[in-house]
């Protein structure tokens, strides 16, 4: 029986080759889509679950005052202290990364992250060893990843190979290569490259770190406790290192800690000041959710309307299986064992479609989403649910319907089915809907794209160049050099770099207590980066107490503290424990990327020697050359080091690269939406112009010009196309500022011009799918349509 | 008012021709009623569309109303379909989804007719013909005699100067065609030029002139005595 069944199936769709081959490529893209979704959505929640123990191990995090919002800063010393005091601390880690210059063998330095950390390191978590031992008692041991030996030591056996890490350029600190781990997953917030004992990190002045620099930060904390249950009675224990951490640091004074199991940390998308991987933000989850399962309902509607047009043309052999005394039940598996041969097949598409689609999605946003059909338990389950599903939603419909039917009304022609159904037509109004949705999508985000391009950041970010340096007499002989270059208009030396770093701190003024940016800048930065005073006057590096005592704020800063631009002027702030009196107010300016809003900032004015980061400005159109040429510079002044110089407009390359990435994603998925709505019109208007064939030809013998036949065939479609038209624009203005609100503080919306040309490139699809089928008909001759009668 | 010189019509089947109609000679004057005789397959229908311009032959020449045929394009001739041509199907050809009355109506509504005149227009047809009781129906609720009236009101409410009827009582019973065959001659009586096909010999003597086609050629052409 079952055999039977499938020979007929299979010679079913053999026969009707249109309709399987657009199916199987339809349904494999719906299906590829939400294979892809799941798998982001998978990928995303599964941050930090390969480690053992899970239950047990904890995150410190701490609050800062002025700010209640969790923050991934630990106290250095407080770790191992903590671990002596508390019984029931088990296991304690702390975590730095830091990027160096390493240099091994005959290579010039690299820079690379490093992490710094203890001896518990691998006893909490579960990085693999693959070669050598992992043992950080060991102080001369460095451990790498495979891409880092193959990096530095090719096919090479590493282990015992020397590796100098750099404090500075002066003091080289030799270790020794005694382990190859695994590369760290991508779904681990822990990542590093190179490996080694806390001890052997060394400051910037070539000091070894020690045990109680309380003004020490750790970039993470981990505990692991001998019972969880613990937790939080050790989270308010903690606060006796308090007085001491707040002694050391006056500027970050904080007020409190959390432990956060590894789970819960891994999933927190608020912690501030996070040096740890994060997992892909909300948006960037549950916008390809949306997306991939618009695509596939939408595929699904496709094959449930074919389906349905290619069943009217079964009526009759349905009706002859009945009187030979088929089962209404047989002739629905029948039906449904063609749908799931077709959706079997489409998988098959998917897998193709999915191997080209998901290493060009993980490049595209660095969220890797790989497929491993094979030895992966959950999507196969989720495969073998989405290909039943699938069947069900598109084949359920055609073979319940069809096989309902009694043969007599089949022979006398008395049952209508497929054009005139409501319900094959509200399918295609949902499709045009989908369609709607990912064209605005798309068209939204190339305009957003557009207007980030644009954007004003409040300086100038197209032809400033930034190279820093290692201390003030690298600067002076940089910039000495840069001078000379013709192109450069105009140099200044500076601690601070705008977008690159955010000097977050605490502000205080007029007992109010805010937090904003203090910007440490040279006197002539602010004329490289044109940026704009609105009241008052900027630094004048011939006052002495300007670097003393004076401050610009800019205009949201003033406004936080309730003072318009002008009276802002002649307030003292006090940053720490020093005050100082503004002298100026800034126009404002982002100091970060498009992702946030603008913060509030204030400058204080540095001394030339307390400089290591130049900025220079080129003249219009030069910068690139400028940069080639300081790059040149660089290397003959400083042959041994690496030259680090970048250009300012990278604070804007990120945002960039996310908008028209996801507006490439959506152009992806609307010109696949609106090929779906195109079919699906095709197969609807086939139809209803084969069934109305005659109907057609009679009119036309009795005087209907062509526009009164198109009118005749697009009338049922016109109200449902319009409605879908509408759903979808309300859909697909929603989803997309949404979406756009998510990710960009800062972007241009949607402009209704968007809206009118998505609909109009709706329209022209639709009327040159239906154009194309009526034209055939309205070629044909009516009297050899009606001449079989 | 019709002028037809040296008609051909093949269909090529491979390399071969077959012929249907091969050298139709054919002129039909303002007034006259019409019949087609022939056996089955001899090109009547053929001829039929010919006339109807609801086909082009491959060769010769097309006067209508003194102007050539085929050098008219597709508008004009969707404006004499809705002028001077009227067609009757032997299958009827009803538009199953619209009533008696919408179907009577539809060519009005291609003429661009006010809705007001549509209405009385409609209804003189509907009394005339007697079915005004039936015009809320839809075809399938009406016998074939019934559709076959319906089917010729529609072709006649545009006041047509030709109408063309393909076999009208192909599909009917004798008292039923013999029905339709006395309409016919009233519209005839009324000045409607008229051309038919028909197998029933009876039936064609209800015309002025008969022609009988047979292998592509027009055997026999005669006027009919007036007897009544
Ligand atoms: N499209 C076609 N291709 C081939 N032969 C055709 C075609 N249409 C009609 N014929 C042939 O032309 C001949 C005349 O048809 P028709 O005019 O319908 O005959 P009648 O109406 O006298 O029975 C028939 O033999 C028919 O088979
Ligand atoms: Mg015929």
């Amino acid at each position: 029986m079952i055999k039977n069944y499938i020979t007929i199936a299979l010679r079913n769709l053999m026969r009707a080759r249109q309709y399987t081959l657009i199916n199987v490529i339809g349904l494999g893209i719906g299906l590829a889509a939400i294979v892809w979704a799941f798998q982001i959505y998978r990928f995303s929640f599964s941050f930090d679950d390969f480690h053992p123990d899970q239950e047990r191990v904890f995150r410190a995090l701490s609050t800062k005052e002025g700010n209640d919002a969790p923050m991934g800063f630990f106290p250095m010393p407080a770790v191992q202290l903590a671990k002596g005091d508390f019984s029931s601390i088990e296991a304690a880690v702390r975590i730095r990364h830091n990027t160096v210059d390493v240099k091994a063998g005959k290579n010039e330095p690299f820079m690379e992250p490093i992490l710094f950390t203890d001896l518990d390191f691998f006893s909490v978590f579960n990085f693999p060893l693959l070669k050598g031992q992992n043992d950080l008692n060991d102080r001369s041991a460095i451990l790498i990843t495979e891409e880092i030996a193959t990096k530095y030591f090719g096919d090479e056996d590493p282990i015992g190979k020397e590796m100098v890490l750099y404090a500075g350029t002066e003091f080289p600190k030799p270790l020794t290569v005694k382990g190859v781990l695994k590369n760290t997953p991508n779904n681990s917030t822990i990542s590093f490259k190179l490996l080694t004992n806390y001890e052997n990190l060394q400051h910037g002045d070539g000091t070894p770190a020690k045990p109680d620099e309380w003004n020490s930060m750790l970039d993470a904390a981990f505990f692991k406790l001998k019972t969880p249950e613990d937790a939080g009675r050790l989270a308010a224990d903690f606060k006796k290192y308090l007085p001491l951490q707040n002694a050391a640091r006056a500027d970050w004074k904080m007020t409190g800690f959390s432990l956060v199991s590894l789970k819960e940390h891994a999933q927190m998308s608020d912690i501030s000041v996070n040096h740890l991987e994060e997992r892909p933000k909300d948006s960037a989850i549950f916008g390809p959710l949306v997306l991939g399962l618009l695509i596939w309902i939408s595929t699904c509607l496709n094959f449930t309307n074919t389906t349905v047009a290619r069943s009217n043309q079964r009526l009759k052999e349905m009706g002859v299986r009945k009187v030979m005394g088929g089962r209404r039940s047989q002739l629905t598996t029948q039906m449904l064992l063609e749908c799931f041969a077709i959706v079997v097949m489409a998988f098959g598409v998917a897998v193709f479609l999915n191997s080209l689609w998901l290493p060009s999605f993980s490049s595209m946003f660095f969220i890797e989403v790989r497929a491993e059909y094979l030895t992966d338990g959950v999507l196969l389950a989720f495969i073998g649910l989405a290909v039943v599903l699938t069947t069900l939603l598109a084949g359920a419909y055609p073979a319940f319907y069809i096989s309902r039917f009694n043969p007599t009304q089949i022979f006398k022609g008395s049952v209508k089915f497929g054009d005139t159904s409501l319900f094959s037509r509200l399918l295609l109004g949902l499709q045009v809907s989908i369609a709607m949705i990912t064209v605005i999508g798309s068209l939204g985000f190339a305009e957003n794209a557009e207007f980030q391009r644009t954007y004003d950041y409040g300086y100038d970010r197209e032809n400033v160049v930034n190279i820093p340096t290692q201390n003030a007499s690298e600067l002076a002989a940089m910039k000495a050099a840069v001078q000379q270059i013709p192109g450069v208009e105009a140099v200044a030396g500076t601690h601070a770099l705008i977008g690159f770093n955010l000097p977050w701190r605490t502000i205080e003024a007029e007992g109010q207590i805010k937090e904003g940016s203090v910007y440490s800048i040279g006197a002539d930065f602010m004329e490289v980066m044109q940026m704009k005073m609105v009241e008052g006057r900027a630094f004048d590096p011939k006052l002495e107490s300007d670097f003393d005592n004076a401050l610009l704020v800019n205009e949201t800063m003033a406004g936080n503290f309730g003072w318009t631009a002008a009276a802002a002027i002649g307030k003292t702030i006090r940053l720490d424990t020093q005050n100082f009196t503004v002298v100026g107010t800034m126009k404002d300016f982002h100091g970060t990327m498009l992702f946030g809003t603008i913060d509030p900032a204030a400058m204080r004015l540095v001394r030339p020697e307390a400089a290591s980061n130049l900025v220079l400005r080129a003249k219009p159109g030069e910068v690139v050359s400028v940069f080639d040429q300081s790059k040149a510079v660089w290397e003959k002044l400083f042959p041994m080091k690496p030259y680090r110089g970048y250009y300012q407009n990278e604070v804007a390359a990120e945002a960039m690269r996310v908008t028209t990435g996801i507006s490439a994603v959506n152009r992806l998925f609307a010109i696949i939406t609106l090929l779906l709505t195109a079919t699906g019109l095709y197969a609807l208007v086939s139809l209803t112009l084969l069934k109305r064939m005659r109907e057609i030809a009679i009119r036309k013998v009795m005087g209907a010009s062509s526009i009164n036949i198109v009118a005749l065939v697009n009338k049922r479609y016109f109200w449902i196309f319009l409605f879908g038209a509408a759903i979808g624009c309300f859909g697909g203005f929603a989803l997309t500022k949404l979406l756009m609100d998510m990710i960009f503080k800062i972007n241009s919306g949607l402009n209704p011009a968007t809206l009118a040309i998505s609909i109009a490139i709706l329209f022209l699809v639709a009327v040159a799918t239906v154009g194309v089928k009526v034209w055939g008909v309205l070629r044909t001759n009516p009297a050899e349509v009606l001449k079989g009668d | 008012m019709i002028n037809l010189k040296n008609i051909e019509r093949f269909y090529r089947t491979g390399i071969q021709k077959t012929w249907v109609l091969k050298d139709v000679n054919l002129s039909v004057k303002q007034g006259e009623f019409l019949t087609i005789m022939g056996p089955s397959g001899s090109g009547k229908s053929t001829l039929l569309n010919i006339i109807g311009m609801l086909e082009t032959p491959d060769a010769g020449e097309y006067l209508f109303l003194d102007e050539p045929v085929f050098q008219f394009n597709e508008r004009k001739r969707t404006e004499l379909h809705k002028h001077y041509i009227g067609f009757v199907f032997q299958a009827f050809h009803l538009i199953e989804e619209l009533t008696v009355y919408e179907n009577i109506e539809t060519p009005l509504l291609y003429r661009g007719v006010k809705k007001a005149e549509r209405q009385s227009m409609v209804a003189d047809l509907l009394d005339r013909f007697n079915i005004v009781g039936k015009k809320d129906l839809f075809p399938a609720q009406l016998s074939g005699g019934q559709q076959q009236l319906v089917g010729i009101a529609r072709a006649i409410i545009g006041k047509p100067k030709l109408l063309l009827a393909d076999e009208p009582t192909g599909n009917l019973h004798t008292s039923q065609g013999e029905m339709i065959m006395t309409l016919l001659k009233e519209l005839h009586n009324e000045g409607m030029t008229i051309i038919q096909v028909t197998h029933n010999e009876k039936f064609a003597t209800y015309g002025t002139r008969i022609i009988q086609l047979e292998d592509g050629f027009v055997r026999r052409d005669e006027e009919m005595r007036d007897e009544g």
